[in-house]
């Protein structure tokens, strides 16, 4: 692909990742986060909300530049693996949806990519500088979690880590140990239902993450989530996901698959300890491994003329029922307006 | 020992893990017959005694039962087993116990069949003959096993026949027929898997063309009444009434999407409108299966939401599963046809499921078996052979050996703590735990009084569960057909038969009746408005719970 061609394909991916997350944003009844406005709770004129998105949009976009240079990084040669992964990002609809409000979350994100494509550049540079750089940007990700909570409610450090203070799980425990009605033999009970159960009911929680529908279907009946119930990857994908996924290893070499597998993984960590229910809008750190597999099984299966044409057009088709259905409940939801909203507050608070 | 004797030996292994698994304590675990046990173990002793069901119809094809319209084969395949152990639990459940034992030996063939592999599929059935999947469904009465019995001897038989230019594939027909005669699901699979086996087989099937019309006749000539029965009201009440349209979570969805539906536009009706919300519905039911916690540490709904519980796979067999696709994608060398089969199987397993009114359903999704198992099994195989090639510290595959052997132990032992102690006490209300009591202790007073009134609703955060206590006063007292035949016939008012009223007990009416017996649950009879001496007995749940009351009434 000649120069010119592959700089042009490239702009026109960003201006689409633009339009795609600016339109409608300064519209004040398309609004639905309370954090927006518990955010900016400290400035008199709820206008300001807009300044959020602004930024959010901002960083919404730069960490679209540096997931794109990361994969450059990783597979300098491979023109069409960059193009198709920026795209795959670009109209994903729930990163499109993170970069359209004001929540700590977008920020925690735009500083994971940052420490990953120093993590990817101290390693190519052998700097230990960078290194410790891309370190501190993952503190400061994780930074951004703890401080919106202490803000609100000045929860303890370990308040996020929501499944190890699960009730429910407790009680469930004790009542299988026989605490209230004792039945089987109790040293049996005793040896098998234990806190060592916790971890069984995580990875359970982890492990739900990645169902597929989870994915690239309906999202579970989760009002907080910015996507509300809809689909967070377009469902076109996840035969490509799939397929990618299971032949990475053959795809790719050993040690890039394995990282791969590992980001993969690492991606669930935050949503799946959140709480014991699944969190959504946490699950965005694993979209960028799940969308590079979406871009191998592309890449992989993409060979005919014909397969190609009819996928661009249940693509489109895809992506118009995908957005018009977010936007068109985002709107039924009822939710009150920003200004409301924002009024109803500040008299609460007062 | 030769290759043969040692073939012979595991299989005997199989079938004998699968036998231990699918008869120990059969009568008492499940700790009840479910309400389709005791209607499915009538209708068979009906047909036993008087070539009838208990709606008095002559050798139907499609039974009635409780208004849900049955599917035969299972019931007929029953009558031997209640001839011989009698119209009791042990009974009613040997045939399903039966082929459930055998299944995994056919699995054993089918998948030797598939890799050529006789490590692998003797993995792959032992993960069978053990699968909290299968076993739960193989020891209570479900159709289910056996149409997946005669699923996979069909394809078996597919598969082994391509060597002999298709000579027994009428025989393929014959089976695959009777499976679609004998649960619901695989009506939905069967012709969604045989396009697939025509798409792949293609060139063999055209090769061998004569035979494939031959088992093509078969298949439809068996399968005749079959038609004509889907296109009848009976045959459709089924499938409209478990048809995924009709679920609640889509219906509501359904109604909060018509809100201020006139006056939207026709990009708005097409873009968020009834097509589009139906089909992401099912895309959202289908990719539900897909789900990890499902499979390897929810999927029985043994226990109550946040309970320790089991999938419909062991917890072990969760990394395996992952590698054994790894494998199956990119390093085993079998056919390429038979690999594409394998996935096709697998990825057309539930979709008679999503295609029902529940979420995440095992038994729809039985079809699915035995490629998980085929799959796990590869990966354990994979592992093991790793493990005797790498070069590593010796001591070392002492130990992951050891974890292994470890992992399946605690999983096996685990699974049976939570099926045997735990469920029974979470759920007997759902396997109608009281009934059997309460029907025996009528009859054994039925002189007493005259009428005992029986009523179906009970449940313990509310009253919703409705059960068929006449079935279970027929089955104990192991009542003759002709009896509820007559009793059908008449039809006016609530079932009664032989002093037995089946209908809701309301007490401050019903205790002005004189010398009856009311048979309640707390909802209708409640143990503070009734006095202490009226109440003859008191039937608890599995737990202990208060469920049942008799209460008789003033003599005269």
């Amino acid at each position: 692909m000649k120069k010119w061609v592959f700089s042009n394909k490239v702009l026109f991916i960003f201006l689409i990742a633009f339009l795609i997350r600016f339109l409608g944003i300064f519209n004040p009844y398309f609004g639905v986060n309370k954090g927006e406005v518990i955010w900016f709770s400290f400035v008199s004129n709820w206008q300001v909300i807009y300044l959020g998105r602004f930024l959010a949009l901002l960083l919404g976009l730069i960490s679209l530049v540096f997931c794109f240079k990361i994969i450059k990084m990783l597979f300098p040669e491979n023109k069409n693996r960059q193009l198709l992964f920026l795209f795959v990002l670009a109209i994903n609809p729930q990163f499109v949806f993170l970069s359209r409000f004001t929540t700590l979350l977008g920020l925690s994100f735009f500083f994971v990519v940052l420490a990953v494509y120093l993590l990817v550049r101290a390693r190519q540079k052998h700097s230990w500088i960078l290194c410790l750089l891309a370190f501190l940007f993952l503190f400061f990700s994780l930074f951004s979690w703890f401080s919106f909570n202490r803000q609100v409610d000045f929860l303890p450090a370990w308040e996020p880590f929501g499944i190890f203070s699960d009730i429910g799980i407790i009680n469930a425990i004790n009542d299988s140990r026989g605490a209230e009605i004792e039945f089987g033999i109790q040293s049996i009970a005793r040896l098998l239902y234990n806190k060592s159960y916790y971890f069984v009911f995580w990875l359970s929680s982890f492990v739900k993450q990645y169902s597929l529908n989870h994915i690239f279907s309906l999202v579970e009946n989760n009002g907080t989530s910015l996507l509300f119930e809809n689909t967070p990857m377009l469902l076109i994908f996840a035969p490509f996901f799939v397929f990618g996924f299971f032949k990475s290893f053959e795809i790719l070499s050993y040690n890039k698959a394995f990282v791969l597998l590992i980001a993969l993984v690492a991606g669930g960590l935050p949503s799946s300890l959140l709480s014991s229910s699944f969190v959504q809008d946490a699950f965005i750190f694993a979209l960028l491994p799940i969308s590079f597999y979406v871009v191998l099984g592309l890449e992989h299966i993409w060979k005919k003329k014909l397969w190609q044409n009819i996928f661009i057009l249940l693509l489109i088709a895809n992506i118009l029922v995908s957005y018009y259905k977010i936007i068109d409940d985002f709107k039924r939801t009822e939710k009150l307006p920003n200004q409301r909203l924002y009024s109803e507050f500040m008299e609460a608070k007062k | 020992m030769t290759n043969k004797k040692r073939q012979i030996l595991a299989l005997f292994f199989i079938f004998g893990v699968a036998f231990f698994f699918r008869f120990w304590k059969l009568s008492h675990y499940p700790v009840s017959l479910s309400i389709d046990e005791v209607i499915i173990g009538y209708d068979a002793y009906s047909i036993l005694k008087t070539g009838k069901d208990h709606w008095g119809e002559f050798l139907p094809l499609s039974f009635k039962s409780v208004g849900d319209y049955k599917s035969p084969v299972l019931i007929y395949l029953l009558i031997p087993a209640i001839k011989i152990f009698g119209l009791n639990e042990f009974g009613i459940r040997f045939t399903t116990a039966l082929i459930g034992s055998l299944t995994p030996l056919v699995a054993y063939f089918l998948i030797n069949c598939l890799l050529k592999n006789k490590t692998v599929s003797l993995f792959s059935a032992l993960l069978l003959a053990a699968s909290p999947w299968h076993i739960q469904f193989s020891r209570a009465t479900f159709e289910a096993v056996l149409a997946l019995f005669f699923l996979m001897t069909g394809i078996l038989v597919f598969l082994k026949s391509l060597k002999n230019k298709g000579k027994w594939w009428w025989l393929t027909g014959f089976f695959l027929s009777l499976s679609m005669y004998s649960y619901h699901a695989e009506k939905a699979f069967i012709p969604a898997l045989l396009v697939s086996l025509a798409v792949i087989f293609r060139k063999k099937i055209w090769q061998f063309k004569r035979n494939a019309f031959l088992a093509l006749v078969v298949s439809l000539l068996i399968l005749i009444p079959f038609i004509c029965l889907m296109f009848s009201s009976q045959g459709q009440t089924r499938a409209r009434s478990v048809f995924f349209t009709n679920d609640f979570e889509l219906r509501i969805l359904r109604l909060e999407k018509i809100k201020n539906w006139s006056g939207r536009s026709i990009i708005e009706k097409t873009l968020n409108g009834e097509i589009v919300n139906i089909a992401s519905f099912w895309v959202k039911r289908y990719l539900e299966y897909s789900d990890f916690s499902y499979l390897f540490f929810k999927g029985m709904n043994y226990t109550h939401p946040k309970f320790p519980d089991v999938g419909v796979m062991y917890y072990f067999e969760l990394p395996f599963f992952l590698l054994g696709i790894f494998v199956l994608a990119n390093k085993t060398k079998i056919d390429k046809e038979k690999k594409t089969l394998i996935f096709s199987w697998l990825f057309l397993g539930p979709l008679p499921a999503s295609l029902a009114n529940n979420s995440q359903h095992p038994l729809r999704s039985l079809t699915t078996l035995p490629m998980p198992q085929l799959i796990s099994g590869l990966g354990i195989w994979y592992f093991i052979n790793w493990l005797r090639k790498v070069k590593i510290w010796k001591m070392s595959k002492v130990i992951l050996s050891f974890a292994l052997g470890l992992a399946i132990f605690i999983s096996i032992f685990y699974y049976l703590d939570i099926y045997y102690v735990h469920c029974p006490v979470h759920y007997s209300h759902y396997w109608m735990y009281g009934m059997k009591e309460a029907a025996l202790y009528a009859w054994q007073n039925k002189d007493q009084y005259d009428q005992i009134i029986f009523d179906p609703d009970f449940g313990i955060e509310a009253k919703n569960i409705r059960s068929i206590p006449f079935a279970y006063v027929l089955t104990y007292g192991q009542v003759s057909p002709e009896i509820i035949h007559s009793a059908r016939k008449e039809n006016n008012g609530p079932l009664s038969f032989e002093g037995f009223v089946f209908r809701n007990v309301y007490w401050p009416e019903d205790k002005n009746l004189k010398n009856a017996l009311l048979i309640a649950s707390f909802w209708q009879l409640s143990p503070k408005e009734i006095p202490t001496e009226k109440v003859v007995k008191m039937i608890s749940l599995y737990n202990g719970q208060p469920m049942f009351y008799l209460v008789e009434t003033d003599k005269e």
